[in-house]
């Protein structure tokens, strides 16, 4: 039986990704963690901000990609601070608070912003090129998470298989949009 | 050598990290050498890249409205902190530095130290009625020996001391309550025969009962019993001076026993306006303290 029962039923909750879920887990971790930065790294209440928003970008990148599974090693907070740990060492700070907190093997990639942001708008272009049903299931999959079951009952498809084939024939699609992009 | 042909499915799951180590070293080996393979992985790579920074977009934002929500908790919070002194030595700066520019924070800093020595006065208080209510149950009789006046001073002050250590950490676990409120202006009255020289005994014992209600915090107990009180004052005979004395102060204990009781409708803060308007009530600079407290944004 796992050591982090009541962590493992958190983690699945949200990996379900609702927003309630979401909102919770950033209510009950963002005093204690701004608090803890702030006093044991001694950032200022801005840094501290910032760190936690990086930190949960983190996170929920990956409870949503699969990177964090049962069993867990530890618990959730515990996990959450090793993430802003790692983040906070890649900016250069370093120090004896380091010791304070249990290492969690998470590469914390945070990209800046501007970089995000390009990512993104090379995909929402290609996605606006597509037709809707290709869209549609490209989101559900994709932004939204849905495993192939949820998404057939979604946009009305009777199996699963109909599913895994059209997502990849619009992958397909995708992949050629950005050839002939390229090329231009 | 012959190249493996890889389909979308293993070329997704190779960008997604979901591929077995075995299959993904396969991959790698034949990357270098086929072309093909690495347009299509690279392409596979940016589109996924994208989908990834679009859900981290996404999710950004909800946090920045979930932060613009709490942006009022969280300065509150700080303060808290800040006169804790739980902050690091930067984050302290920074605070003092906020409230030289921002006049509003200033305040909220200033408000949140006059709660904490407020709550902890409040705890003060209650934590020396209880030990009167011990000392009484535990009167020892005549023939224990007597003790220093001095052990029983450092006892006190002992306990006081403790007390006060707990006090901050009531506090932040009853910042805002009514009670606590209730505390901070509920004065004891002085139950005798100075006050009236033609006091009803029935009145008299009714009003002290009234009071003890409120000493109990048995505030439910507490307001019928002022209400009836008010309406006994009618028909009792007091010399005038007594009389605006038993007024104002039921008039006054009644509205505390409201606020114990949670009950702060409007009628409540009527009352409270017009006892903090009047100029010649007893308890008008109460009522203008609470009033303000009431009014403050932590409550």
């Amino acid at each position: 039986m796992s050591k982090y029962q009541e962590a493992e039923r958190r983690l699945k909750e949200l990996q379900s990704g609702g927003d309630i879920a979401w909102k919770a887990f950033y209510d009950d971790m963002r005093s204690p963690f701004r608090l803890f930065f702030m006093k044991i790294a001694n950032l200022n209440p801005e840094e501290a901000g910032e760190l936690f928003h990086d930190t949960m970008i983190v996170f929920h990148r990956n409870v949503r990609n699969g990177k964090l599974l049962s069993p867990l090693q530890s618990n959730l907070k515990t996990y959450l601070f090793g993430i802003g740990k790692n983040v906070l060492r890649k900016r250069g700070r370093k120090g004896n608070w380091e010791t304070e907190i249990p290492d969690v093997g998470v590469e914390a990639i945070v990209e800046s912003q501007h970089e995000r942001e390009a990512k993104a708008s090379l995909v929402r272009r290609l996605l606006a090129k597509m037709g809707d049903s290709c869209r549609q299931l490209l989101e559900l999959v994709y932004l939204k998470g849905y495993v192939m079951e949820a998404v057939a009952k979604e946009l009305n498809i009777t199996n699963e298989g109909t599913v895994r084939k059209r997502k990849f024939d619009c992958l397909k699609k995708m992949r050629k949009l950005l050839e002939e992009k390229e090329k231009v | 050598m012959d190249r493996k042909v890889y389909n979308i499915e293993e070329i997704e799951a190779y960008c997604q990290e979901t591929m077995s180590l075995e299959a993904r070293l396969e991959l790698e080996q034949q990357l270098p050498e086929d072309e093909v393979l690495q347009g299509q992985v690279k392409a596979f790579q940016r589109i996924f890249a994208g989908f990834v920074a679009m859900q981290d977009i996404r999710f950004s934002q909800k946090m920045e409205t979930w932060a613009a929500e709490e942006q009022e908790t969280d300065d509150m919070e700080l303060a808290e902190w800040y006169w804790e002194g739980s902050l690091g030595e930067r984050a302290q700066q920074a605070i003092k530095e906020r409230q030289e520019k921002d006049a509003a924070f200033k305040s909220k800093v200033a408000e949140q130290k006059t709660l904490l020595d407020g709550f902890a006065a409040a705890q003060a208080e209650d934590f020396s009625q209880k030990m009167r209510q011990w000392e009484s149950k535990d009167r020892a009789p005549l023939t224990v020996r007597s003790r220093s006046p001095w052990i029983r001073r450092l006892s006190i002050a002992a306990s006081f001391l403790v007390l006060v250590a707990v006090g901050l950490t009531w506090y932040v676990s009853n910042q805002y309550s009514n009670k606590a409120l209730f505390a901070t202006f509920y004065q004891s009255p002085n139950i005798g025969e100075t006050m009236g020289q033609q006091m009803n005994d029935e009145f008299k014992t009714a009003f002290a009962t009234a009071h003890r209600h409120l000493q109990a915090r048995d505030f439910s107990a507490a307001v019928p019993a002022f209400e009836q009180l008010d309406a006994q004052l009618e028909t009792t005979t007091l010399d005038p001076l007594a009389q605006q004395y038993y007024t104002q102060n039921i008039a006054w204990s009644r509205l505390l026993s409201q606020l114990g009781l949670g009950q702060t409708d409007d009628n409540f803060y009527a009352e409270l306006d017009r006892i903090a308007a009047d100029s010649t009530h007893e308890y008008q600079e109460q009522a203008i303290g609470l009033r303000s407290k009431l009014n403050s944004i932590f409550y």
